[in-house]
């Protein structure tokens, strides 16, 4: 045990370099050690001690006056820091400065002798060994309130307030003398704010919720070594040879609190890696994108976020660069003109896998996407969202890329159901992925088309649809092929009628059957469920499917916020059936009111002042 | 010490060794919280690590490891607990403590442990959750 009070020097025994800060690092290289340094530091400071010590016993006659001049034992000539005055340096000092020397002197002696005359008191009173007398000396000492007492400045006659101030000498200061200290002494600093309190912790907590990284017990250390590091990120010179993953969780942190800028950036530019995830690149200029293709030769995966300024020219860049790019996400890219992106998959198209792209209005376009068939061979996934440019013919010409595996569309042009079909019955089969978002007008046929071609689906998702009825999720679900899924959404499927709300006697939208059917077919697979504002599901049908005799192990997010029939009892039954349930969101469920949750799942949208639950009286039930 | 007592695989306490030779005796339920150490220690696998209770880390210093340490303990003591202050790290060790942190796969809180008492079932639930979350 006791090696660990060996200095850790390198002893040269071992080679082998463990992971070092950057610090160290650059220290390292300019023939310095961070470990010297501490070392020279621990030194010096036990000189100063000794020094001191030395002087007071000077004072006593114990020693000779040359003790007191000990040199810094372990320092090092190399030393930083000036050495403490050693004789050589004291004959050439001015008389003012020795007496300035002596005064300090002085100082520490008479300090040092009221330690020792305070500890002696102590021991004294400890031996006469009777608590009773010390707690009077105590109260003599100091008068309570409201007694009378001298003031010690001016000696005028007082009453003690709790407020009353201390003197120099320990007495009491009356009202005026203690205000008048009190302006000589220098200000005292601003109490620091109380962070966390009751109202900040919860904030902190419900926010974490949201984010959907709320968990019971502490953060992971790598949180929280995430959380240093990027409150110190200026001091960082590189993230050394931190694999790829944790490099990717560094940024996601940094982008959280918009500090990628320029100077950051190069962080994430290693020339070993051939990905790079910008999530916020707001404050990033053209000439910063430029250079992350100067800087990362062998790049392959590129996602940018908030590339305001990816322009043509970044693109026109890109083009000239010997990089084959195998996945794209650019988000925001606004500026890039509609000539500059089919020039890109002319020209790059070939080793493109995955192409995503979010919000552009005008310069992103069905002649772009009709490039897609011919220059992007192997491309698996495509995904646009927010994309104002493209309509139905566009979406016609993904028909054509049999490579595709995953399809997500959000498009702000109406499409017509039949070029849903016509996409599906042509590359359905392989189609792993199928999300279409503000889908208004898709109807029937589209879940007909699905229950006929696809076969290895995994993600559907279909929003807004107000004409997709319960018989056709029936027909979809009933004997489908396919085998389960792993992820569904089908929010805001539903009837809208603002005249006669309630009433659906078409059955339009996922009502109760359809819910069953999904059930039955995809219970045992599903891991996230999102029926969000179905409204027409019947309590009858929540009830069958979370029943007592029917387990979702899987399922661990579920989401039926404005489902009207939804109670407590379906809540509660809904945590049973879901052993693995970690959240589950009810927002307008208003028959929800005091429902028990078990330790560790989330409720959130609860609707009374609490809002969400964590944590149930109801204990461990796994 | 306890540690010498009983076999390897029940004993309360388990060393940790820095590069340096530097020891640590840590609770072995403290230990839990690292997948990587857990593995290791795991009687199941009979790794001579769990023989003996003592694990060496060649590629960690010890001014690293006694904050690896004191983490655990850190863990341990608020883990079933809601509003846990954070540790503070030092910012000079910052970037070692991470790549220790990531060597040792602590990259998640290890509530999976919590909600389970018995430590063999613990290791082979962790074990089959670590499973169904690299094949997911």
């Amino acid at each position: 045990m006791s090696r660990r009070n060996q200095p850790d020097r390198p002893t040269g025994r071992r080679n082998i370099v463990g992971p070092q800060s950057a610090l160290t690092d650059f220290l390292a290289s300019h023939n310095i050690s961070a470990n010297r340094i501490r070392l020279d530091a621990e030194a010096r400071r036990r000189a100063a001690e000794a020094s001191q010590e030395g002087q007071a016993d000077q004072a006593n006659g114990d020693t000779p006056a040359a003790e007191a001049d000990h040199d810094t034992p372990m320092a090092d000539a190399d030393s930083p820091a000036p050495p403490p005055p050693t004789r050589s340096t004291r004959r050439n000092e001015t008389t003012a400065q020795a007496a300035k020397r002596k005064k300090d002197q002085e100082k520490a002696i008479d300090k040092i002798k009221a330690r020792k005359k305070s500890k002696k008191a102590q021991a004294d009173s400890d031996d006469d060994d009777d608590p009773l007398t010390s707690l009077f000396e105590a109260v003599k000492a100091t008068p309570l309130p409201g007694q009378m007492e001298n003031c010690e400045i001016c000696s005028k006659r007082f009453t003690v307030t709790p407020y009353s101030r201390a003197g120099p000498n320990g007495g009491l200061l009356c009202n005026p003398c203690g205000k008048e200290l009190e302006k000589d002494a220098p200000k005292k600093k601003p109490a620091k704010k109380p962070t966390g309190g009751p109202t900040g912790r919860r904030r902190t907590v419900q926010s974490r919720i949201l984010d959907g990284t709320y968990t019971l017990g502490a953060k992971s250390l790598m949180t929280l070594c995430i959380k240093t590091l990027v409150k110190n990120i200026d001091l960082a010179d590189e993230l050394g040879d931190l694999p790829p993953r944790v490099v990717d969780k560094i940024g996601r942190e940094m982008s959280k609190l918009r500090l990628v800028d320029s100077k950051t950036l190069d962080l994430f530019l290693q020339s070993s890696t051939d990905e790079v995830k910008i999530y916020d690149a707001a404050k990033l200029t053209s000439d910063d994108l430029l250079r992350i293709f100067q800087q990362v030769p062998n790049l392959k995966h590129l996602k940018i976020k908030n590339a305001i300024q990816f322009k043509d020219e970044v693109m026109a860049y890109l083009l000239d660069r010997d990089i084959e790019l195998k996945s794209l996400y650019l988000l925001g890219a606004n500026l890039l003109s509609e000539e500059m992106w089919n020039h890109f998959l002319k020209e790059k198209g070939t080793s493109l896998q995955s192409f995503q792209v979010y919000f552009t209005d005008r310069y992103f376009g069905d002649s772009t996407l009709a490039m897609l068939p011919k220059h992007c061979p192997s491309l698996k996934r495509f995904k646009i969202r927010h994309i104002q440019n493209v309509t139905g013919a566009g979406v016609k010409s993904l028909a054509k890329v049999k490579s595709l595996e995953h399809l997500g569309l959000q498009l702000h042009h109406t499409v017509h159901p039949d070029i849903y079909v016509h996409v599906i019955n042509e590359i359905g089969a392989n189609l792993r992925t199928f999300s279409i978002q503000m889908a208004l007008t898709a109807d029937n046929t589209v879940l007909d088309a699905l229950h006929a071609k696809c076969r290895a689906l995994q993600k559907l998702r279909i929003n807004d649809s107000e004409v997709m009825t319960d018989e056709g999720f029936v027909r979809l679900f009933a004997d489908w092929a396919n085998p389960g899924l792993r992820f569904l959404d089908l929010s805001k499927c539903r009837q809208l009628d603002s005249v006669r709300p309630r009433e659906n006697p078409d059955g339009v939208g996922l009502c109760s059957n359809g819910f069953r059917a999904l059930m039955e077919h995809s219970g045992k697979t599903l891991q996230h469920l999102n029926v969000h504002a179905c409204r027409h599901i019947s309590r009858e049908a929540f009830e069958d499917v979370f029943g007592p005799d029917k387990t979702y192990p899987n399922l661990t997010e579920l989401e039926i916020s404005f489902c009207e029939e939804v109670n407590d009892f379906i809540v509660g039954s809904a945590f049973r059936s879901c052993p693995n349930l970690r959240k589950m969101n009810v927002f307008g469920c208003m028959k929800v009111k005091d429902v028990k949750v078990p330790r560790g799942r989330i409720l959130v949208g609860v609707p009374n002042a609490l809002g969400m639950v964590i944590d149930g009286d109801q204990g461990v039930s796994v | 010490m306890s540690a010498q007592n009983g076999t390897a695989s029940t004993r309360k306490y388990v060393t940790l060794v820095s590069k340096e030779g530097f020891e640590f005796v840590v609770l072995r339920e403290a230990t839990l919280v690292s997948p990587a150490i857990r593995s290791m220690l795991d009687p199941e696998r009979n790794f001579l690590e769990a023989q003996t209770g003592r694990c060496i880390f060649q590629d960690i210093s010890g001014s690293v490891l006694e904050y690896v340490v004191q983490y655990m303990h850190y863990w341990y003591q608020y883990k079933d607990k809601e509003d846990v202050p954070d540790m503070d790290i030092p910012v000079d060790l910052c970037l070692e403590v991470l790549m220790a942190a990531d060597f040792l796969r602590m990259d998640r809180n290890g509530v999976l442990v919590l909600l389970l008492g018995a430590r063999l079932s613990v290791w082979r639930f962790v074990r089959d959750q670590e499973h169904h979350f690299t094949t997911a």
